[in-house]
């Protein structure tokens, strides 16, 4: 009763018309479809049309000709599952486990390389600090040049590494022949610690100083106001 | 009634026995099962007999490594359809790779001869499924597919939806185009040949 009164839409008849054509409905299917397709004369045309064509392909027995293609080929794998556990781990080794271990290796050395990298940038790094530290003196030292360069700039270069670097150690490095830049060198030393008011510093380094050093050389070069400052200085310290 | 259906009730049952067992009888009773199918799939996208036959060998050897990996979720015949789909994708690359550097020819193995038929009835059908499935291969992949998985194999549109991920209306319409487009092209070729 109920299907008498419904009627599928154009679109649903669209939808439903192939398995209408083929046979594929169920009763009621069938029989709300013939109802509505009634409105539908184009829908009508298209489905005879359909129906006319397909008469032949439904004849067709697509199904026994796959069948038969397709019918050795359960003997064909059956001979092949029984060489497939050899096949299988020859493909899981060269598909697998070979490439993975290959990468693996490049992993590896690409890791090992890039330490050893880093070490020889470590190395050569602290190298060239040193280097730096040193390079001035070191270098005119090495090729006896100290003619090249004037005992101001020297002195200059000496005292700034021993002021930046507290492990600079001046009493090993000022082994110089030249007597005028020997007292040169010390009394710049002095003056630098004097003007940065590094009293410990002065005190410390006078233990070395006054061993074999001219005090007038260093006068020299203080004038009066540096010279009431130093002896300030010695007055307030603390000589224990 | 086939003689695997009298053995084995249902898929699971029949993987189970071979998943426990390694059952040769189940594995030949699989493969029979469902040797048309993956045939007939990896024809709608290999086009030739011979190729079809080697995609349909490798989905089984594929099916029974990997059978432990089957969830059951979904129907044996869904997860064969995905190996048959995955296996003649990998074939055609490799074809396609192949003639790009002169090494076969893609049209090689077209019109294998059936010779299980009279040789009248044979060119009669020959021709005739020849020209079916020519027409079937110049529909769009989700048209041609539904088609044949709905006519030939009688699937249900839920199943082909979980097949092709395509929405049970989109299926419908789907199918209602290749139907109407195939019935136009065959209307054609009979119209040529009465000239």
């Amino acid at each position: 009763m109920e299907n008498k009164k419904k009627k599928l839409t154009y679109k649903e008849l669209q939808e439903m018309l192939p398995d209408y054509a083929f046979g594929r409905l169920d009763k009621e299917g069938m029989e709300l479809f013939d109802q509505s397709v009634i409105d539908y004369p184009d829908l009508q045309r298209e489905l005879n049309e359909i129906r006319d064509v397909f008469n032949k392909v439904n004849e067709f027995d697509f199904k026994s000709y796959f069948e038969q293609n397709a019918k050795n080929i359960s003997v064909r794998v059956q001979n092949n599952l029984n060489k497939v556990p050899h096949k299988f781990s020859f493909n899981y080794f060269s598909r697998i486990v070979i490439p993975t271990l290959g990468l693996a290796a490049i992993v590896i050395v690409l890791i090992i390389t890039g330490i050893e990298k880093d070490k020889k940038n470590q190395n050569i790094q602290s190298h060239i600090t040193k280097e730096y530290m040193l390079n001035q003196y070191e270098a005119m030292v090495i090729f006896e040049d100290l003619d090249s360069i004037s005992n101001e700039e020297l002195v200059n270069s000496i005292i700034t590494n021993s002021m930046q670097n507290p492990n600079y150690d001046l009493k090993e490095i000022i082994k110089i022949n030249d007597e005028e830049l020997y007292y040169d060198l010390h009394s710049q030393y002095l003056l630098k610690l004097i003007e940065n008011g590094d009293i410990t510093n002065i005190l410390n380094y006078s233990n070395y100083f006054f061993i074999d050093y001219n005090l007038h050389s260093i006068l020299d070069h203080i004038d009066e106001e540096q010279m009431q400052e130093l002896l300030e200085e010695l007055r307030n310290a603390n000589f224990s | 009634m086939r003689p695997y259906e009298l053995t084995y009730s249902d898929d699971i049952e029949l993987i189970n026995e071979y998943c426990l067992t390694g059952n040769q009888k189940a594995a030949t009773a699989f493969v029979r099962k469902y040797q048309s199918f993956v045939y007939s799939v990896a024809y709608r996208w290999l086009h030739n007999h011979e190729d079809s036959q080697d995609a349909a060998q490798e989905v089984f050897i594929k099916a029974f490594n990997n059978i432990q990996n089957f969830k059951k979720k979904s129907s044996l015949k869904t997860w064969l359809y995905r190996i048959t789909v995955n296996v003649c994708s990998n074939m055609l690359r490799k074809k396609k790779l192949l003639s790009f550097f002169g090494k076969d020819d893609l049209n090689e193995h077209l019109n294998i001869p059936d010779h299980s038929i009279s040789p009248d009835e044979e060119f009669e059908n020959k021709e005739f499924q020849e020209k079916f499935l020519k027409i079937l291969s110049k529909l769009p992949e989700k048209q041609r597919e539904t088609f044949a998985l709905r006519y030939f194999d009688e699937m249900s549109y839920e199943e082909i939806s979980e097949l092709l991920g395509t929405s049970i209306g989109g299926l419908k319409a789907n199918y209602f185009q290749a139907v109407k487009k195939i019935a136009k092209m065959l209307k054609y070729e009979q119209k040529f040949e009465n000239k």
